[in-house]
């Protein structure tokens, strides 16, 4: 067991991860959160784990510059790889099942001419060891017969799925048993000592330690803004739309350019928008036009949705790297014993094996290469 | 058959205690950002129980609100569910009403609309848990009233309701047309289905004023209030946690029998 002292702000999937890997390290942290575990972002999201191929074909070019996720492509590689048995841990040691399931992607196309571009596509990244291969519109009707009749072809993936939610909760409860604690509490400032932090401010008290981890996705601007930093960012809205399906779905996350059909394990099925809106502050309500645009755009991909119930519909708000799409984790530059992990954008859930992993090891032995390129020493003045 | 249902816009009952703060000056309640308005859930069950109805027979819902500002992606949630009209009372005169300056108003609007067999509503809202408009609407309409109603039959002009009691629930029987508060018990109420939201966004519901259903400006909103609320406050709750511990299971079992028995709880 370690002495070392650290204060995780931000109960979400980031601070959560980091809780459990920190303790894989004999190192016990308390977490600091403001409301209830995953009560933002993280435990409204649709939980998808995504693999490279489709950040390359759909994602970098589109969302972020062309070449842009390179860097950060083993996040989605470790995702993929550890969720398996992740879920099986979690289980033993969190008491709890994370819905875990296989869930392959098929992004499917409507033009003839993005069909055949993707192919060729397709094709160069089998080269590079990528995994993906093209599904004419025949096959894709096969898998889906209720699917609009006009779709011409499609990229199957491979792809898992967690409930988030419960994801989280069973990080926390893992964490738990290994002596991490929660404490409810709203952070306010810091108090310092030189370049060392040590305490944090929360409107109940003080709590100190050695180390402090900001995990608090767009709200970890706030924290370093107590340390005189700034950090720029980008915040998007993330919609999730819950509904239950007339039919069982076939066990695909199907989306196109617009929408998301992820059939979760218990039955229900999430409709999402691709495109998120970008909001100033922290907007997060759910609002009727992201509602019908999605239900509009999922009953033109399936037709037979429409006789689907919504159950539920959320929104969570998440920050991204301003014109790109890469993470942020490291320590604040200016202090010694201040980490990041932020700029998750909507990879929280499917990065956080990687990323509570890098950040467990960098705050018990002070460096990790693995986290170098994404220092916030590049971008926070 | 021609159903009433009476439906509140509130608060978000889900939202945290932190979202909400009291202006003690006012006596008013503060929202925080990002609360959320929603249809009172009780006011669901009403809707579900009158759709209930529908699917056994031909029935016309309507659903009546009454407020300021009413969001309409909320107060339009029974069409999503599958009612055929919405009538708003909105205008800042109905506001800051209580039970009886609100009852009064939709019963005045029921009394424009003219043609009703079955008046429902839910047995109370979830922002201020009165429970009263229900039977306000009904006294005002000289009408038969059930309240807490788990489950409600229709036919030959008369009405049987199965009633929660403290210890079960009663059946009773009623003319019509008559008023019935629904409750929770009566199971969960539908979710609107895609097309019944695509639907419910195309119907514009009608609007009325105060001068349309001739009431006494002076008996409506705040100024027709007969209650006068004195004071607004969280309830502070405060406890005091010990952790009772011992080297074994045993020897922190025998230790807290102790302190309970110490404490005259044992």
């Amino acid at each position: 067991m370690s002495n070392l002292n650290v204060v995780i702000i931000g109960g979400g999937v980031t601070g959560c991860s980091i809780a459990y890997h920190l303790a894989k390290h004999g190192v016990v942290s308390q977490i600091i959160e403001r409301d209830a575990i995953a009560s933002q972002a993280s435990g409204k999201a649709w939980g998808c784990v995504s693999s490279p191929a489709s950040i390359l074909l759909f994602y970098e070019g589109h969302r972020t510059p062309k070449g842009s996720m390179r860097p950060c492509l083993s996040f989605f590689v470790e995702g993929l790889r550890r969720f398996p048995q992740l879920a099986q841990e979690l289980r033993e040691e969190g008491g709890l099942d994370i819905g875990y399931g296989e869930l392959h992607p098929i992004r499917v196309i409507f033009q003839e001419n993005e069909g055949k571009y993707l192919r060729e596509r397709v094709s160069e990244l089998n080269k590079e060891g990528f995994e993906a291969s093209w599904i004419d519109g025949k096959d894709v009707r096969a898998r889906f017969p209720s699917i609009n009749p006009t779709i011409f072809g499609g990229v199957f993936l491979p792809g898992h799925q967690v409930e988030s939610y419960r994801y989280v909760l069973a990080l926390l409860q893992a964490a738990e048993a290994k002596g991490v604690s929660i404490k409810q509490g709203e952070a306010v400032g810091f108090r310092h000592q030189g370049s060392k932090v040590t305490g944090v401010t929360l409107t109940s008290g003080e709590v100190k330690a050695d180390v402090f981890v900001l995990a608090t996705g767009p709200w970890t601007g706030q924290g370093t803004s107590w340390l005189g930093k700034k950090l720029p960012m980008t915040v998007t809205r993330e919609h999730c739309l819950r509904i239950r399906a007339p039919q069982r779905l076939p066990s695909y996350r199907l989306y196109s350019s617009e929408v998301a059909i992820v059939p979760k394990v218990d039955g229900t099925v999430i409709l999402g928008p691709i495109i998120y809106d970008v909001v100033t502050g922290f907007e997060d309500m759910p609002t009727e036009d992201a509602r019908l645009k999605t239900m509009e755009d999922a009953v033109s991909l399936m037709p037979n949705l429409k006789e689907a119930e919504l159950i539920e519909h959320s929104a969570g708000i998440e920050c991204w790297q301003p014109g790109g799409g890469l993470p942020m984790l490291g320590r604040l530059p200016a202090w010694d014993n201040v980490y990041l992990a932020t700029w998750t954008g909507p990879f929280g859930i499917q990065w956080s094996p990687a990323v509570g992993r890098i950040m467990a090891d960098l705050i018990v032995n002070g460096k990790n290469a693995e986290a170098e390129p994404f220092d916030p020493a590049k971008n926070v003045k | 058959m021609n159903i009433i249902v009476c439906v509140k816009q509130v608060v978000d009952p889900e939202a945290p205690p932190s979202a909400f703060k009291i202006d003690p000056a006012a006596n008013r309640m503060v929202l925080g950002p990002g609360v959320m308005s929603v249809l009172s859930p009780f006011d669901e069950y009403a809707v579900e129980a009158a759709l209930r109805i529908k699917d056994k027979q031909p029935a016309k819902i309507t659903a009546l609100s009454l407020g300021a500002n009413l969001q309409r992606e909320v107060v339009k949630k029974p069409l999503s569910m599958g009612a055929d009209a919405l009538v708003l009372l909105d205008d800042e005169a109905f506001a800051g009403g209580d039970s009886w300056s609100t009852a009064y108003a939709l019963a005045m609007a029921i009394r424009k609309i003219g043609s009703y067999d079955l008046i429902l509503c839910g047995r109370q809202a979830s922002d201020w848990d009165a429970g009263l408009v229900g039977s306000g609407i009904a006294e005002i309409l000289g009408l038969p009233s059930v309240t807490v109603a788990k489950k409600i039959e229709v036919a030959d002009g008369k009405a049987r309701v199965e009633r929660i009691v403290s210890d079960g629930y009663e059946v009773v029987e009623t003319p019509l047309p008559a008023l019935v508060t629904v409750s929770n018990e009566l199971g969960q109420a539908r979710y609107p289905t895609i097309k019944g939201i695509m639907t419910a966004k195309k119907i514009e519901p009608v609007v009325w004023k105060p001068a349309d259903i001739g009431v006494d400006p002076a008996q409506i909103g705040a100024a027709g209030r007969k209650t006068n609320l004195l004071k607004l406050f969280q309830p502070v709750r405060e406890g005091k946690c010990e952790v009772i511990g011992g080297q074994t299971p045993e020897e922190a079992g025998a230790n807290l029998a102790l302190k309970l028995r110490d404490a005259k709880l044992l």
